[in-house]
């Protein structure tokens, strides 16, 4: 069954059908909220009250083959409710970030030479979300929803409510940015080499 | 919308990065590339960001949400019956704030169905149920006429208290022996001619169609008055007065009423708890007494020959202690 006759079940009332539906969508939304986020309690939270704002407004979607990109926009609204309620709220930082020099450390340096099958994936990840952190909201929101998302600049333009050529402009920038910080820390990997080496030789 | 400007080439760069590019376009980016030597760089630059969140992509476990309630859904957006949709639809309307103007409309429209009125009269404006008998002599205000008539209602006696806002109307014999009503300047009787202010403010006018028999001037005028032709209307000014008027009046009223209610309701009340009280206190007073009789017959029973406790026993029906006795 496809997700607009899923959507069309759901309206009228069928709640397995609205299961269903959640359960196809779940593993992306959580994936886009939680690199949104970058905190993994903050994005199940995020998760399930969009959910229930779908659940509830359901029967207000016009177009049901939309039902994605519908549930992605009420889940992004709800991001950026809490990015503005965070900067409010005093910020938290896990132990491991803390150890690690700080949010905003320049993560480990692993660059696209020597990023490696072998490397842990989970090293790899948290760069990616480091990275991801240091450009703009809506850079990041429109290069999460084409990157890992699938949408098209089309549908991102539905989503964030902007037209689809400032969708491309913001991943252009944020991908350059990307490219600029990957470089960097490629940068500061070599020097840290260098000077390692030239400590070794004096030594 | 807004939109944030990029080169087109670039533009296309985002676009053939993701495949949106068609055949022919993405021919003519390749063409590009291979003569623009600072975009070929742009494309690279993308291409690499690009592999390395590819490389990155996320395979987290995510939650499952489960919904195991139909009643929310069935609740707020879906109602199962047309009865349900329509009560539905009922309540939001009663919370709509247009519900309250609504409401004062369809009783003012309910109440004028009733036959509810308002004549315009020299002395001011009269609300009134029924047919109205104007007895008004010249100058009387509209009240009085309204008192004499007996007819349900009252009168806006038109300077009786809006200083300043009222617009008092005079009325005189003409040389015809016809009765003419004069627009005042004022309370103070300024000397302003039509269309100018006088001391209190008031633009005196020249209102209806017949203003060549008591033009300014003539001899029936006060100093400064304005005729008032005999097919009196009433301008926008005069009738927002008169619905401010109107408006002051029926919040005095309720406001009176609402302060009369409030007044008796403590009245009620007040007599309530003193009749309670009072009861409270005869009951307490009857409640002593009795314990201390019952006191003081127990106190004798003790002493050495002291009498019995046989009759108040006796007087709520019960057998004596010994009947033998």
């Amino acid at each position: 069954m496809t997700d607009a006759e899923l959507v069309t079940l759901s309206q009228r009332g069928d709640l397995r059908a609205f299961n269903q539906l959640a359960g196809r969508s779940n593993a992306a939304l959580y994936g886009f909220v939680r690199r949104m986020l970058g905190n993994a309690d903050d994005a199940q939270d995020v998760c399930q009250e969009a959910l229930i704002k779908a659940y509830v407004n359901i029967g207000r979607l016009r177009e049901p083959e939309k039902f994605g990109a519908w549930l992605h926009h009420i889940a992004l609204n709800l991001c950026r409710d809490w990015h503005r309620s965070a900067k409010a709220r005093p910020a938290v930082q896990s132990l491991e970030t803390v150890t690690a020099g700080g949010a905003d450390a320049v993560p480990a340096a692993r660059s696209l030479a020597t990023a490696e099958p072998a490397r842990e994936r989970t090293d790899l990840l948290d760069d990616a979300q480091r990275l991801l952190e240091r450009i703009s909201l809506e850079q990041r929101t429109a290069i999460l929803l084409r990157e890992y998302q699938g949408f098209t600049s089309q549908e991102i333009a539905e989503i964030t409510g902007v037209p689809a050529a400032t969708v491309r402009t913001r991943v252009f920038y944020g991908l350059k940015a990307i490219h600029a910080m990957l470089h960097e820390q490629e940068g500061a990997c070599a020097r840290r080499e260098g000077a390692r080496a030239e400590g070794g030789e004096r030594q | 919308m807004t939109a944030e400007s990029l080169d087109p080439r670039r533009e296309s760069l985002v676009a053939a990065l993701y495949g949106e590019l068609s055949a022919e376009e993405e021919r003519a980016l390749r063409a590009l590339l291979a003569e623009d030597a600072e975009l070929r760089a742009e494309w690279e630059a993308l291409s690499e960001s690009r592999a390395f969140l590819v490389r990155a992509a996320a395979e987290e476990q995510a939650p499952a949400f489960v919904f195991l309630d139909p009643e929310p859904l069935s609740r707020h957006s879906l109602p199962s019956s047309p009865v349900a949709r329509a009560a539905g639809g009922l309540l939001a309307a009663l919370r709509a704030p247009a519900f309250g103007f609504g409401l004062a409309a369809a009783a003012l429209f309910v109440l004028m169905i009733a036959g509810l009125r308002v004549d315009r009269q020299p002395g001011g404006l009269i609300v009134h149920f029924g047919d109205l008998r104007t007895t008004a002599e010249p100058g009387v205000p509209a009240s009085v006429v309204d008192g004499q008539s007996g007819q349900g209602g009252f009168a806006l006696a038109v300077g009786e208290s809006l200083p300043g806002e009222g617009i008092p109307i005079e009325s005189a014999p003409n040389g015809n022996g016809t009765e003419m009503h004069y627009l005042a300047d004022g309370a103070a009787g300024g000397e302003s001619g039509p269309g100018e202010k006088n001391a209190a403010g008031w633009v005196s006018e020249v209102r209806g169609g017949n203003e060549g028999s008591g033009a300014p001037g003539t001899s029936n005028e006060g100093p400064g008055a304005a005729v008032v032709s005999e097919d009196i209307y009433l301008t926008r000014a005069e009738f927002a007065a008169y619905s401010n008027r109107l408006i002051e009046l029926m919040a005095a009223g309720f406001e009176s009423y609402e302060r009369r209610r409030q007044d008796e309701l403590h009245f009620l009340l007040t007599g309530i708890y003193e009749d309670l009280e009072t009861r409270q206190e005869r009951s307490w007073d009857a409640m002593n007494e009795q314990f201390a009789e019952a006191w003081i017959r127990l106190a004798a029973a003790n002493e050495p020959g002291g009498s019995r406790l046989e009759a108040p026993i006796r007087r709520q029906g019960l057998p004596p202690a010994d009947p033998g006795r």
